[in-house]
């Protein structure tokens, strides 16, 4: 058996959507929906993290955390931290909670990241600034797109596969995205992989259905000690391992496109958990295109180099299937929410696992692993979870 | 070998910002010379220039001319441009490519059909001037 490291006690979601709601309300509701979620109250928390500026009305909340705190009445916290690795952010809380609780520095930590992405029409360049170097990458002018495209490239020619594969992860994600009512993909029907190969060309390997949906969404959790779980409204899931890979900071510098820091994390996380990637039951994994499932599902050692499209085509990752992936339609379909996409892995694991989920309930969900990472493919976390 | 130089594909609005670190590499581009880091302690050849060799740390740099011969690694055609405003046409193709002399680098591959250029296609280096800098960009070999 695992050693339960901390606890998660309660959660709140967003739901995601263009909800012209101020940035600071939708982390207060987010964080009094999740303590109530939780059975908690404001006395019972002593930590706060969120996750600070990235981009849109975020960057004008340089104290988001304190913000938060002071509107909440957290007045007696041992731990308030904002953090910052982009789409790998919500995990890296979650670590630094786990940690804090471990440590003995706090007993109850409120986890809080509700967020937005602007319409790619508004800020293409200023989101370019924030994802490829200023100086030696933009002014060549490749999308977002083209440069994970760069990288989905890579690896399809290492494997030798098309970007017919890639098309799998939208159809199997598409399955899940519209059994889930909250899920903005939702009203689109099923998809085939011909429908995703004839959608319009973006960049490298990807149409317009590789591509994530941008919205404003998120949520919150609650991390609490282990002690505690015997007396949570819900089933108790623990996090049991935890692991992070970090590779370099801007494309240019990948020692090898087809590679990532995924492959440190996970097996760091699965090494501390004391399981094995075939144990897994379910897997979260950060898709803000649609090669990450399959490239995830093979560098965290779920699928061997290659195989993962295996998995897509035996129907393991479907509703039904033996490992279900992205179970709300992940970030391509249920939706990119920005600021706060990292935390929907969480939220929708924690949904099954308690066996509250919106959308399609997996009968099996004991065992589960998250996994983001930030920027171009740099800053992996992987995080381990089982309910008891 | 001649030096060929490009024109109209850069957005005026969005060019390198140069600075000390930076400048003999977009000067040298001006001139048609593809220049970089060279750590005089430990001998690593490096792109993009930084103040310290990420190699050793050393801070005793110097500009090197390499040969302008590349291969590209890996590519990627852009359809819908990253911004609006981006003066030229897509599609183009943007490359990662592995200089003869070592370095990686992101640049464009022109003058050729973007769904030509493929892994271990030959390149060489050509330039784009605009205003005082130079940008590298690169051809068919
Ligand atoms: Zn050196």
């Amino acid at each position: 058996m695992p050693e339960p490291l901390a606890t998660l006690a309660g959660f709140s979601e967003v739901t995601p959507g263009r909800l012209d709601r101020p940035f600071l309300d939708l982390h207060l509701e987010s964080a009094v929906a999740a303590l109530r979620d939780a059975g908690m109250e404001a006395s019972d928390v002593d930590g706060l993290i969120c996750v600070g500026s990235m981009m849109g009305e975020s960057i004008e909340h340089t104290f988001l955390s304190e913000e938060i705190q002071d509107s909440l009445g957290l007045h007696n916290l041992g731990l308030q931290l904002g953090v910052q690795l982009g789409g790998g952010s919500h995990l890296a809380m979650l670590g630094v909670a786990t940690r804090a609780i471990q440590s003995g520095q706090c007993s109850a930590v409120l986890c809080v990241s509700a967020g937005v992405f602007p319409p790619i029409r508004d800020v293409g360049r200023r989101l370019m600034t924030m994802t490829c170097h200023p100086d030696y990458e933009l002014p060549y002018a490749p999308s977002i797109p083209t440069l994970y495209g760069l990288i989905a490239q890579s690896w399809l020619d290492q494997v030798g596969q098309g970007r017919e594969v890639f098309a799998e992860a939208v159809v199997a994600q598409q399955e899940w995205a519209v059994a889930h009512p909250t899920s903005i993909g939702a009203g689109a029907g099923s998809f085939t992989v011909e429908q995703v190969l004839d959608a319009r060309h973006i960049a490298g390997p990807f149409g317009y259905l590789d591509c994530s949906i941008p919205c404003e969404g998120g949520g919150a959790f609650v991390l609490v000690s282990p002690d505690r779980a015997a007396g949570l409204p819900h089933r108790s899931v623990h996090v049991v391992g935890m692991g992070e890979g970090h590779t370099h900071g801007f494309l240019t510098s990948m020692p090898d496109l087809s590679r990532t820091g995924a492959v440190r994390s996970g097996a760091t996380a699965f090494a501390q958990a004391g399981v094995s990637p075939a144990d897994i039951q379910l897997a979260q994994l950060y898709d803000a295109f649609s090669s990450n499932p399959l490239m995830l599902l093979e560098e965290l050692g779920l699928a061997e180099r290659g195989k993962a499209v295996e998995l897509y085509r035996e129907g393991a990752t479907r509703p039904g299937g033996r490992l279900p992936v992205n179970t709300n339609g992940g970030l391509l379909r249920f939706g990119h929410s920005g600021t706060a996409s990292g935390i929907c892995g969480v939220l929708e694991a924690y949904q099954q696992m308690t066996g509250r989920a919106a959308g399609i309930q997996v009968e099996q969900a004991d065992l589960a692993v998250v996994h983001a990472y930030g920027s171009m493919l740099c800053s992996h976390v992987t995080v381990v979870l089982e309910g008891s | 070998m001649t030096v060929t130089y490009l024109e109209g594909l850069a957005d005026p609005e969005v060019l390198p910002r140069i600075d000390e670190v930076n400048r003999g590499h977009f000067e040298a581009a001006a001139q048609g010379r593809l220049a970089v880091r060279e750590c005089t302690a430990c001998g690593l050849l490096f792109h993009y220039p930084r103040p310290f060799c990420p190699r050793c740390h050393s801070a005793e740099l110097k500009w090197t001319d390499l040969s302008g011969d590349a291969t590209v690694l890996v590519a990627a055609v852009v359809s819908r441009p990253p911004w609006n405003e981006l003066p030229r046409a897509a599609p183009y193709p943007v490359v990662v490519v592995r200089l003869a002399e070592g370095p990686q680098m992101l640049s464009t591959v022109e003058g050729c059909d973007p769904a030509a250029v493929v892994p271990g296609m030959a390149v060489r280096a050509a330039f784009e001037r605009v205003g005082d800098i130079g940008m590298v960009r690169f051809i068919p070999a």
